[in-house]
C-alpha cells in the first residue's frame, strides 16, 4: 500500500474514499482491504482506472457489485461538493477581494464558475436520483426495468460539465488582466487542473464499470 | 474587397486538411461545406474576391456560379480525385486532391496577389470582423438560424464560423464563448449586465 501511494499520490482521496486512511505499516493492499471488508478486486480496479487510463476491467466486470460502485461515486460526489468545490470557491473569492476595484474580469469569471457549479450540482443531482437508483433497481429486479430509459442516454451527458470546466481554466490561462494575486491565482488554476483531472477519472469509472455493467444487464433481459 | 475562400468536399478529412493548411497561411474567411447544395446565400455576395475548391464529381447545377460572376471576383478550382487536369465547365483551374500543401498555398496566393494585407505574416488567434460578429450574436444568445438570418449567411456557414472560433480560442461552451465576448469588449456591456448574460 505503500508503494501505491508513492507511485502516484494522486490516489489519496481515492483511497479515503474507500475509508481507508494513512499509517499503514508495512500491510500490502490485500491486508488492509480485508481490515476494512473490501473487495480487494473492486479496489485494485478503481485504482487502476484512475492511475492507467486504459485500463478496462473487462473479465471481472460483472463480478461487481453495484452497490460497491454506487457507494463508490457517491463518495466521490461527496467529494468534491464539501472539499473541491468550496476550495475552488473561496479561492476565487479571495481573488475578486484581493482585486482593486473593478476587476471586471475575475467577475465575470466568477459568474461563469457559479454557472459552472450549477450544471455540476444539477448533474451529480441527476446521476444520484435517476441514474444510480436505475442501475441498482435494475441488479436487483432485472424484470421490472423502467422501459423508457437506457443507460447510454446518461453517458452522453457527460461532456457538457467537462467543457465548461476546461473553458474555466482557459479563459483564466488566456484572457485574464495581469491585476491579482498570483499565489492564489496559481493555487486557484492547479485546484482545477487536479480537478478536471479527478473529473474525467470519475467519469471514466461510471464509463468503464457502471454503464457497462447495466448495459450487460439491460441486454440481457431485454432481448 | 473582402476576400472568402469555399472548400466544397463530401470527405471530412479533405475539407480539413485544405482547411488547415490554408488557415495557417491566409487570413480569409474559409468556410466548408460538404455538399454544393449547402452553397446558400451566394446571391447577396457582392464585391467579393472568391475562391471555390469543388469537388469536381459532385457539380450538378452549376447557375449559381454563373449569377456570382457578375458581381464578385470569383475563381473556382476543381478537386479532382483522378487525373484529369483539364478544366471543363465551369471550372478555371483543377487541381488533384492528393496535391502538396504548397501548391495549394499558392494557388490561393496567386489569386489574391497584390492584396498582401490578407496574408498571415504569422499565425494569428486574432478573430476575423465576421467571426466577431458571429460571436457578439453568440454571446447575446441567439441560435444559429436567427444569426443566419440577421447576416444573411446560411446556417452552414454560421456553423463553420462557429467552429472557426473554438478553435481559435480554445473555448467550446456558449456561457465561455459569452465570457470571452464580454472580456474583450466584443460585445457592448454599457446597458447590459454582463453577468446576465452568462
Amino acid at each position: 500500500m505503500v508503494t501505491l501511494i508513492r507511485t502516484n499520490y494522486h490516489l489519496l482521496p481515492v483511497i479515503n474514499r474507500f475509508g481507508i486512511r494513512l499509517g499503514f505499516k508495512d500491510k500490502t493492499i490485500e491486508e488492509i482491504c480485508d481490515q476494512h471488508k473490501i473487495s480487494s478486486d473492486f479496489f485494485l480496479a478503481i485504482v487502476n482506472t484512475f492511475h492507467n487510463e486504459d485500463y478496462f476491467p473487462e473479465e471481472e466486470l460483472l463480478s461487481f457489485s453495484p452497490h460497491l460502485i454506487v457507494r463508490y461515486l457517491k463518495r466521490t460526489h461527496q467529494y468534491y461538493i464539501n472539499y473541491i468545490l468550496p476550495k475552488m470557491e473561496s479561492l476565487l473569492e479571495q481573488l475578486n477581494n484581493d482585486c482593486s476595484p473593478n476587476c471586471k474580469e475575475l467577475k465575470i469569471i466568477d459568474a461563469f464558475y457559479k454557472r459552472y457549479k450549477d450544471e455540476l450540482l444539477n448533474h451529480i443531482n441527476d446521476e444520484e436520483t435517476r441514474v444510480f437508483p436505475y442501475v441498482v433497481e435494475l441488479i436487483n429486479n432485472p424484470r421490472s426495468m423502467d422501459p423508457n430509459f437506457t443507460i447510454t442516454e446518461f453517458e452522453k451527458e457527460h461532456s457538457n460539465v467537462e467543457i465548461q470546466l476546461e473553458d474555466l481554466k482557459n479563459l483564466i490561462i488566456k484572457y485574464i488582466e495581469p491585476v491579482y494575486d498570483e499565489n492564489i491565482c496559481n493555487e486557484f488554476l492547479i485546484t482545477l487542473f487536479r480537478f478536471e483531472a479527478d473529473i474525467k477519472d470519475h467519469a471514466r469509472i461510471e464509463d468503464a464499470i457502471l454503464v457497462p455493467l447495466a448495459i450487460a444487464i439491460e441486454d440481457k433481459y431485454r432481448g | 474587397m473582402k476576400h472568402k475562400i469555399y472548400i466544397v468536399h463530401r470527405a471530412e478529412i479533405i475539407r480539413k486538411g485544405i482547411f488547415s493548411i490554408l488557415k495557417k497561411r491566409f487570413n480569409f474567411e474559409i468556410i466548408q461545406l460538404e455538399k454544393v447544395d449547402d452553397l446558400s446565400g451566394l446571391e447577396v455576395l457582392s464585391d467579393f474576391k472568391i475562391l471555390f475548391f469543388l469537388e469536381t464529381d459532385a457539380l450538378k447545377d452549376v447557375s449559381a456560379f454563373y449569377k456570382i460572376r457578375n458581381t464578385n471576383i470569383v475563381r473556382i478550382v476543381g478537386l479532382s480525385s483522378d487525373n484529369s487536369l483539364q478544366p471543363i465547365g465551369i471550372y478555371d483551374d483543377v487541381c488533384p486532391v492528393y496535391t502538396s500543401g504548397s501548391r495549394m498555398i499558392r494557388k490561393v496566393a496567386d489569386f489574391f496577389e497584390n492584396e498582401n494585407e490578407a496574408v498571415l505574416e504569422h499565425e494569428g488567434e486574432e478573430l476575423s470582423t465576421r467571426e466577431k460578429e458571429v460571436l457578439k450574436l453568440v454571446a447575446l444568445g441567439n441560435s444559429n438560424k436567427i444569426i443566419a438570418d440577421k447576416l444573411f449567411i446560411s446556417v452552414h456557414t454560421v456553423i463553420s464560423h462557429r467552429k472557426n472560433i473554438t478553435e481559435k480560442l480554445g473555448i467550446k461552451s456558449i456561457s465561455g464563448l459569452t465570457v470571452y465576448a464580454i472580456i474583450n469588449q466584443v460585445i457592448d456591456t454599457e446597458n447590459i449586465n454582463p453577468e446576465d448574460l452568462i
